[in-house]
């Protein structure tokens, strides 16, 4: 490929703790979500995959929320809150084309930045790294991809908590 | 800075649930190690020929990151013996889909969403929750099962 694909924004996350799930894990990865949604954690990305012996997936949450969280995992065996933090790196928009997916995997991996997971939503791609590398990737993403003028990759300024 | 946000509703409204059928799943596991992993080389040969309707990849398994591609209709796959080593094509799938209100900072969300599956009795394939938007990739004869539970659990509006 030659060339930048074209986008209008990149935008980083606030610290997040992935979460994995295991398959066959017991209790099964449902009920670790409801547990989680009873204690009114919030899922920023979740990505869950089917079949036997069970759903088996990972999902992220807020870093404030970890110390709630390992405490419901106590009762949880096998599943993994992973002590590196991660972040999110979400590209806007992806027009449903993979050029910019290849670009920006090629990108990563030249970079030797590890992937923790991607997932898109209607109109972003939203790619899973390791937080301290969030700045290196996107570095890295504005070497394959064109923000327009004057845009440069942006962080929340306020976070929103459910009550 | 922190904004509190009471979103609570008896109901969690939707933007409209949406079914999709006749699609394939395409998974290639992504080998960091390499510098050009066969995932980049399937995308680059792809990229003109495929419609894709969403990407994903969680590395819970013990195999690694998996790369995972949901295409409308069937795949173009290389010929015998030019497929990537590991390629995997799930065909046909379905997928329902759908959006909400501050979904992305709401919890419970997934929750629901899985729930009215369950208790309809469909097996989930994947399932992708990303910003405000959440697939659902059933099998084949699925999706029409799965958009009647998801109207029961969420508010749509045509249904409200």
């Amino acid at each position: 490929m030659t060339g930048k694909v074209s986008i209008h924004g990149l935008k980083l996350s606030f610290e997040l703790v992935l979460l994995k799930l295991p398959a066959g894990g017991d209790p099964p990865a449902r009920e670790v979500l409801r547990r989680l949604s009873a204690a009114r954690i919030n899922l920023t990305c979740v990505v869950l995959d089917g079949g036997e012996p069970g759903v088996a997936g990972t999902c992220c949450i807020d870093a404030e929320d970890r110390p709630l969280v390992e405490r419901i995992l106590v009762q949880c065996p096998g599943v993994l809150a992973q002590s590196e933090a991660v972040g999110t790196l979400t590209v806007f928009p992806h027009r449903y084309q993979l050029d910019l997916l290849a670009a920006i995997l090629r990108s990563l991996v030249r970079e030797n930045i590890p992937l923790a997971g991607i997932a898109s939503s209607l109109s972003a791609l939203t790619f899973i790294l390791p937080y301290k590398q969030l700045d290196q990737a996107a570095a890295a993403v504005c070497r394959v991809a064109q923000l327009p003028a004057n845009h440069a990759p942006f962080r929340p300024q306020f976070r929103v908590k459910q009550v | 800075m922190e904004t509190i946000a009471i979103y609570w509703e008896p109901v969690i409204k939707t933007y409209g649930i949406i079914e999709r059928t006749g699609l394939s799943l395409v998974s290639l596991a992504l080998d960091s190690t390499r510098s050009d992993p066969a995932i980049i080389d399937y995308l680059d040969a792809a990229r003109t020929r495929d419609n894709v309707k969403i990407v994903f990849a969680s590395g819970a398994t013990d195999e690694g990151l998996r790369v995972n591609i949901l295409l409308d209709g069937e795949a173009a796959l290389p010929g015998d013996g030019d497929s990537p080593p590991g390629l995997r094509v799930d065909a046909p799938v379905e997928l329902v889909y759908f959006q909400g209100p501050h979904f992305g900072d709401r919890y419970g969300i997934a929750q629901a969403a899985l729930d009215a599956l369950a208790d309809a009795n469909i097996a989930l394939r994947s399932m992708v929750c990303a910003g405000a938007s959440v697939y659902l990739v059933v099998p084949e004869g699925q999706a029409g099962a799965a958009g009647k539970a998801l109207t029961k659990a969420f508010a749509v509006p045509n249904s409200t």
